[in-house]
């Protein structure tokens, strides 16, 4: 596990939203490899949306294709009232048009399903800190 | 497989391994309730839609889990849906059928996966899936990405850094290379832009972030203008996960710059071009250089057409040599002149005809033009960290080859312009009440013998205030000029070389460019160029266009014993007047008309035809816009359609003619050049008054005189 068990982004809240459980537990493995905690599950977009406020992580993981509402419009929902959200688009090969949307709508970043985990870590990371004064 | 997941225990993988097949099978189930309700409903759009999610989320799994066959199936079933969807018809019984086949296979691949046993082969399905999508075997976007891809530098890229030039920012050529693990280059290249964007300005960007190279990419050129040092962009433009390298090279405007790898130098036959070279007005120059496409795609069965009439025809002339051979042997009949006249009149039926159909060869649907801009419109957008949908109407209309020819350029620099300048950024139309993603729609359509093309967007309008401020900063008006110019006159200032339509000019970003060569270009297509603006709501550009280049509606007229005609889309009205309703002000000549006072040209004296003038004459009013100046003539004798042939130079270069044909009998008219006259009109009272300030509206300074 060696590189997963630094903590340089220690203690983060994390909430994940995506409609496939094996795609949630794979990914909550990687943030807790970081060091953050996974603080809620969403299985859908109305879920998600519930959540963030409830919960207000400090980083959401988000799958584009849920049913309900997909993760454009729940980015979208988000950003309206937080717009310094920080969320990441988790999503696989063949999505662009959509990632591209949320990208514009203001998603800090992305990662794309299949992922390697130390590159999917580093990622999160790096919204993570940019928060806490990083450059941006 | 392995390798995504040595990070976790035995136990970890085993539960992942359990919650991955359990769903899978779960997803097997529900696609195939759901693929049985298509069947029953096939217009059902949410069964198609739950069907592509299910697929989806089944691909991202199995491609996590390292069950890429499923996941390469399940990225063609997507394509597949995407087919279905896009398509006309609805589902029918075959796509099912196929789908169906589909889920069968995973099922089977995801059993054999499970048990450790080879799943088994996915190239049969796939090929049904590639057979169902295609059955063309013609790929058809390639074509248009070679098109796309054009000239070394398109005008706007060329205004661009002629204006950072000017401006005096600094022009990098920057390669980033891509982190080596990030999916979707496209994303990151976007991503990359956005950041760019707000340190200056990306003149273009290499790969096409739409094209299909993109992915395989490892990095990306881009040619950017700004203030900023190297340094500061490197430590600016890094993004973790992003980008892995970044190296920034001056480009000092010196050094040619080559947009190296591009096919297209070849294609257009261009050399690497310096900045030096380039132009002050883009189309001027770029017009000469411009590759026509010179073959034509014609309809076989038009071509089939062709010879039939080409066949009437022969049959005319054997009709009209039986007649005179009939004369030749002296024998007199009676009824010659009306086999002639019947021949004659059999032949321009045909003629007719043949002229209808080349002339409809020639006409090449808009589409041609429309279809590279969907791609212009996202590239462009993401750079400018912009959403902007792109809504196309009447695609189908047809213009002339001719002028499908040179409309892409204008058309995609009012298009940039509306994305640049128009569409506000999405937190502020978020802030103003508009829907975050701006809409420019382009329309196409015939109107009165006319097709219009529209472009408008619902961006923040023109700014009219801003600018009727900076034409009198720039000299282009007096202030006073500026008080009196109507809203309708003002937003014409846009067309003015060198005036920029953004609200703010800063250093990096903001500057209008070359809406004056815009409107060199359409005039050059014997077209005309207006443009609507509501503060807040939108801007609309509208160009008007002869339906064909080859043949016009011309009014038909002298000038002493001189034949001249003028393209009656030209002439907004004619009046007739006697010499005393001329007044001269200001050592010219003007007319009051519908109480508006309107300069008059002396085609006599700019042509010097000699000859008394006569007392009773009409005046053609020409109009553009809002403009509108007066030519006298001598008599007039109505309306015809002309073909236009060709000037020699010599005939040419005064500039003003448009052409010249032959009427039936025999006599030569010239064809006036409408925007031409309307120029020499405007450059005639610059250089009498000497006042910069006419340039627009010759009439304003009558009124306070």
């Amino acid at each position: 596990m060696g590189q997963y068990n630094d903590l340089s982004g220690k203690g983060f809240k994390c909430l994940i939203a995506d409609d496939s459980e094996f795609a949630r537990k794979n990914i909550a493995k990687i943030v807790s490899g970081i060091g953050g905690n996974v603080i809620g599950e969403a299985r859908n977009g109305m879920e998600a949306v519930e959540l963030y406020f409830k919960l207000a992580p400090d980083i959401m993981l988000l799958d584009i294709t849920m049913p309900e509402l997909d993760g454009v419009e729940t980015l979208r929902r988000i950003i309206e009232k937080d717009s310094n959200a920080k969320v990441i688009i988790v999503s696989s090969i063949g999505h662009k048009e959509m990632v591209w949307k949320a990208i514009c709508l203001g998603a800090k970043h992305y990662i794309t399903k299949p992922y390697n985990p130390s590159y999917a870590g580093m990622v999160i990371k790096s919204v993570f800190k940019e928060e806490n004064g990083g450059q941006e | 497989m392995i390798n995504n997941f040595e990070h976790l225990s035995n136990e970890e993988f085993e539960e992942l391994r359990r919650v991955f097949y359990t769903q899978a099978y779960e997803i097997i189930e529900d696609l195939q309730d759901e693929i049985l309700r298509l069947d029953n409903t096939p217009e059902d759009e949410n069964a198609l839609k739950s069907i592509k999610r299910y697929v989806h989320t089944l691909k991202g799994d199995s491609n996590s889990f390292g069950l890429t066959s499923v996941g390469t199936l399940c990225h063609r079933v997507e394509d597949l849906l995407s087919s279905i969807m896009g398509g006309t018809d609805h589902a029918d019984h075959k796509s099912i059928d196929l789908l169906l086949s589909c889920v069968d296979t995973i099922n089977g691949l995801l059993l054999g996966s499970e048990s450790g046993k080879d799943g088994g082969d996915i190239k049969g399905i796939i090929e049904r899936i590639d057979l169902f999508i295609s059955p063309s075997p013609i790929p058809l976007p390639s074509g248009e990405r070679i098109e796309v891809r054009g000239a070394p530098f398109t005008e706007y890229q060329q205004l661009q850094i002629q204006d950072a030039l000017k401006g005096g920012l600094n022009i990098y050529e920057i390669e980033i290379s891509f982190h080596p693990m990030c999916g979707e280059k496209g994303i990151a290249q976007l991503m990359v832009s956005q950041r760019l964007n707000g340190m200056g300005q990306i003149i273009y960007s290499i790969p096409d972030i739409e094209s299909s190279e993109i992915d395989e990419t490892e990095k990306m050129t881009l040619l950017f203008s700004s203030k900023l040092t190297q340094e500061e962009i490197k430590r600016d433009a890094f993004i973790t996960g992003i980008t892995s390298e970044i190296d920034i090279k001056d480009n000092p405007p010196t050094s040619p710059f080559n947009k190296g790898g591009e096919e297209g130098d070849l294609e257009k036959g261009a050399s690497p071009r310096s900045y030096q070279s380039w132009g002050e007005r883009g189309f001027e120059r770029a017009g000469q250089g411009v590759i026509k496409n010179e073959t034509l795609r014609v309809d076989a069965s038009k071509v089939d057409e062709m010879m039939n009439l080409a066949g009437e025809l022969i049959i005319g002339r054997s009709m009209v040599e039986q007649v005179a051979k009939d004369l030749e042997d002296g024998v007199l009949i009676q009824d010659a002149s009306t086999r002639l006249f019947a021949a004659n009149s059999y032949m321009e039926r045909t003629v007719t005809d043949i002229q209808k159909g080349i002339m409809k060869m020639r006409m090449v649907p808009i589409s041609h033009v429309f279809r590279r801009f969907p791609k212009m419109v996202r590239e462009l957008s993401s750079e400018k960290g912009k959403l902007v949908r792109l809504e196309i109407h009447g695609k189908e209309t047809e213009l002339d080859k001719g002028i499908i020819d040179f409309i892409g350029e204008p058309l995609s620099h009012i298009i940039r312009n509306s994305i640049d300048h128009g569409i506000e950024n999405p937190a502020r139309r978020r802030s103003t009440g508009k829907n975050e993603e701006g809409v420019i729609a382009l329309k196409a359509y015939h109107e009165s013998g006319q097709i219009i093309v529209e472009v408008s967007d619902d961006g923040k309008g023109i700014d009219i205030d801003g600018l009727k401020k900076k034409a009198v900063e720039r000299g282009f008006l007096s202030e006073g000029d500026a008080r009196r110019l109507s809203e309708g006159d003002a937003i014409n200032l846009i067309f003015l070389s060198g005036l920029s339509i953004s609200e703010t000019v800063t250093e990096t970003s903001g500057r209008g460019i070359g809406m004056d060569a815009v409107k060199s270009a359409v005039e050059s297509m014997k077209g005309i160029i207006e443009v609507e603006s509501i503060p807040g709501k939108g801007t609309r550009f509208i160009l008007r266009l002869p339906l064909t280049l080859a043949i016009i509606k011309a009014l038909l007229f002298d000038i002493g014993e001189r034949l001249y005609a003028i393209p009656i889309s030209a002439v907004s009205e004619v009046a007739r007047i006697m010499s005393e309703d001329l007044t001269t002000v200001d050592g010219k000549d003007v007319l009051l008309f519908r109480d508006k006072i309107i300069s008059i040209i002396h085609l006599r004296e700019l042509f010097r035809i000699d000859g008394g003038r006569n007392r009773k004459r009409f005046v053609l009013i020409l109009g553009i816009g809002e403009k509108r100046i007066g030519v006298l003539i001598d008599r007039l004798f109505g309306q015809q359609e002309l073909v236009i042939k060709a000037l020699d130079e010599d005939y040419g270069r005064s500039g003003l003619m448009a052409g010249a044909s032959i009427l039936g009998d025999g006599r030569v008219v010239l064809i006036l050049d409408a925007p031409a006259i309307f120029k020499k009109a405007i450059e005639d009272e610059k250089a009498k008054f000497k006042v910069q300030n006419e340039t627009l509206m010759p009439s304003t300074r009558h009124k306070e005189t």
